[in-house]
């Protein structure tokens, strides 16, 4: 692989005095509507929030840790992209990069009808509660970031004038259409090209590709370009093939550690350009009580780094809390942190995104650095005078 | 059955208050189509209404199945598509009371409806054969269930009603006229708007509507005016065609959303003329169903509930 060498290693994140962007990320959003307590075939009334797994990250890198982060998507220039575009500059995002698809169907390369052959990705999620599940509806196979391809955005002045220090994206949007693997992997090049740090999620959705061989065929044309892997052991397995170990609802945090730390040992031997690889361990009790562990492995030191895991959490909202793993880890490297507290930072984001409602986190940093100390001090919730 | 209609039920969303859609942080949550709008109306009346169509799998198409059932709207020939979901679309009513809407239907359920779904048993004593101009733009099997229906409905004798409900987010005026006008010349009673109008006739002269529409071959044609009232122009077929018959607007409370009206005023129209009653009380009762669904939040939930007819039984 040509470009292996040129791949971004987190210890050599460009200075923020040298780029305008912190981070953007490439993705898709969708306008979340959320029935309350009501399961969406009954509710009547439904509040809105935005999401989508890669954007999610600027998000969290925007608000929560002051950040300077865009988000790449194409929305269609109606009012439910104009809400999604209100509530990402809410949490602090920089939108102007938005492709924007007109309704006036002029035949131009951004341009759509009224009937809805192009829609912004919207879906229903239900956060469950107790033994029912969450349960989320989507309506996505005609959203307009589908349909973006190679080319439409300008690496060149994003990476080579602008600057931008992390590029963020995931197994969700690459595979989401054809062309949006293209998208992504010219994305990833271009990012080594320019010396961005590249973050991915390799998260799988059986919904998104039920073709887990087409999956994995795309997953491994952008691995060699990847410094910092996001992706528990089925994403591993699911979007790469790597073999791992089966694991229950009964396995341990420990257990389930030494298998993962197994597997991706071997991904790092296959692929030298990762500098990182991280996830999220999460066992449910039921929808609202979940146990919360982060592991966070730096491969050239062969040194793992794992946060204590919070045991029998109650939680609002399960949608949320891998991205936000993502930009607590990110956030502290960003801010030159150890990787010590990085792992900290991406295990206490992550389950402040659960706590409350939204795929986001609408915290502050103090917030984030308040529950790692609190997990630190062993464990107590203290009022805050 | 008193009347079969077929078409798109949705799942509709829309800000509580008069907010546009890209600033509301809430929507409310409700199900709407202009066909099943009709049934639900006709039902409350008293009568006996199928809706034929398609829902997802899906939460959606569960809750339109559960409203019509509880409206006792006849669900036989609703099919649960397992493998597309049920339409959404989302509506905003703005300050200055406009309305707009925003489709989210693209390969919806119902837009797979098709002349195979249309078994002939559930036309079977049908009167009343109503369709709109909106399932002819879904798709071309919708459009092809549209003439299916058609056939389906002459075979068992019934009457065709067909309201062109002319919407110009789905289709451009010419793509419209060459669908909406063959099918307008099935119809025995043409339920038109005002836009409608203007959009397959070219013109804003109501007497020049009404004759045109006789001379498709209507026997009976109303025009829906709004505030304005409505007017009808029936022809025998005969000598010669009757005088216009107009009625004024039936002044509602307080007007909260006007979305629903239309399709009220077809189904209030249709409940009189399957009475037998005269042209003018059928136009008095469409127009009271329609000023009762603008007094109200909602496509259908101001809809009078009055057993006109008795052959719905008592629920």
């Amino acid at each position: 692989m040509s470009n292996e060498a040129q791949v971004v290693n987190y210890r050599s994140i460009k200075p923020a005095s040298a780029c305008r962007y912190d981070a953007v990320a490439l993705g898709e959003v969708m306008l979340r509507l959320d029935p309350y307590d009501l399961p969406t075939a009954s509710a009547r009334e439904m509040r809105l929030f935005q999401g989508g797994g890669e954007t999610n990250v600027a998000c969290g890198l925007s608000y929560t840790f002051g950040l300077r982060a865009a988000v790449l998507t194409a929305l269609v220039d109606d009012p439910i992209g104009r809400n999604i575009q209100n509530q990402l500059r809410a949490a602090g995002v920089d939108t102007s990069k938005i492709i924007w698809f007109n309704t006036r169907n002029d035949g131009s390369r951004f341009s759509t009808d009224q009937k809805g052959t192009l829609m912004n990705g919207i879906n229903f999620t239900y956060a469950g509660k107790g033994v029912i599940p969450s349960d989320t509806l989507y309506y996505r196979a005609h959203s307009a970031a589908r349909q973006l391809e190679a080319g439409d955005f300008d690496w060149d002045g994003l990476f080579g004038q602008e600057g931008a220090r992390v590029f963020s994206t995931g197994g969700i949007y690459a595979l989401i259409s054809p062309t949006s693997s293209a998208l992504a992997l010219e994305a990833m090049q271009k990012a080594a090209e320019y010396g961005v740090y590249v973050a991915a999620d390799l998260n799988y959705r059986s919904k998104v590709e039920p073709n887990k061989a087409r999956a994995r065929e795309i997953n491994r044309q952008l691995a060699p370009y990847i410094g910092f892997l996001v992706g528990n052991d089925s994403d591993l397995s699911d979007a790469l093939g790597y073999s791992t170990r089966p694991t229950s609802e009964e396995t341990s945090f420990e257990e389930w550690l030494e298998g993962y730390q197994e597997t991706v040992r071997r991904v790092a031997a296959d692929y030298p350009n990762i500098s990182l690889i991280g996830t999220q361990w999460r066992a449910a009790t039921n929808a609202d009580v979940i146990s919360w562990g982060a592991v966070l492995y730096e491969t050239s030191a062969d040194t793992f780094y794992t946060a204590p895991v919070r045991r029998d959490i109650p939680i609002a909202d399960r949608t949320g809390g891998g991205d936000s793993f993502a930009s607590g880890v990110l956030a502290a490297l960003l801010k030159e942190k150890s990787l010590e507290e990085a792992v900290q930072w991406g295990g206490s984001h992550g389950i402040l995104v659960q706590e409350t409602p939204g795929d986001i986190s609408m915290i502050d940093e103090k917030a984030v650095l308040a529950e790692v100390k609190r997990l630190k001090a062993g464990g107590g919730v203290k009022a805050q005078r | 059955m008193d009347v079969v209609s077929l078409g798109e039920c949705m799942a509709l969303a829309f800000p509580p208050e008069p907010v546009g859609l890209a600033e509301s942080p809430l929507l409310q949550l409700d199900i709407a189509g202009a066909e099943s709008n009709l049934c639900i109306g006709l039902s409350r009346l008293g009568f006996r209404a199928r809706f034929i169509s398609r829902v997802g799998e899906d939460p959606f198409g569960r809750r339109i199945r559960q409203v019509l059932e509880q409206e006792g709207v006849d669900t036989q020939a609703l099919i649960t598509d397992p493998d597309a979901p049920t339409g959404v679309f989302f509506r905003e009513h703005l300050p200055d009371g406009q309305r707009r809407v925003y489709y989210y239907r693209k390969g919806s359920a119902a837009s797979r409806l098709s002349p195979e779904d249309l078994h002939p048993d559930f036309f079977r004593g049908a009167r009343v054969v109503h369709l709109t101009g909106i399932t002819p733009a879904l798709s071309p099997s919708c459009a092809a269930a549209c003439g299916r229906a058609v056939e389906l409905a002459r075979q068992v004798g019934a009457v065709i009603s067909f309201d062109p409900n002319y919407r110009p987010r789905l289709w451009e005026p010419g793509a419209a006229r060459a669908v909406l006008l063959p099918l307008m010349a099935q119809a025995n009673i043409l339920l038109m708007g005002h836009e409608d109008v203007q959009a397959v006739f070219g013109t804003e002269n109501i007497e020049e509507a009404l004759r045109r529409g006789c001379d498709m071959g209507a026997s009976v044609v109303v025009l829906k005016r709004g505030e304005h009232g409505a007017c009808a122009l029936a022809d025998d077929g005969t000598e010669h065609r009757g005088q216009i018959i107009e009625v004024p607007a039936h002044p509602p409370t307080q007007v909260v959303d006007p979305v629903g009206a239309g399709d009220g005023f077809d189904a209030g129209f249709l409940a009189g003329w399957l009475q037998g009653w005269k042209l003018e009380e059928c136009l008095q009762l469409g127009a009271r169903v329609g000023a009762a669904a603008v007094s109200v939040m909602g496509d259908y939930a101001g809809y009078p509930r009055e057993r006109i007819s008795a052959s719905l039984p008592e629920a």
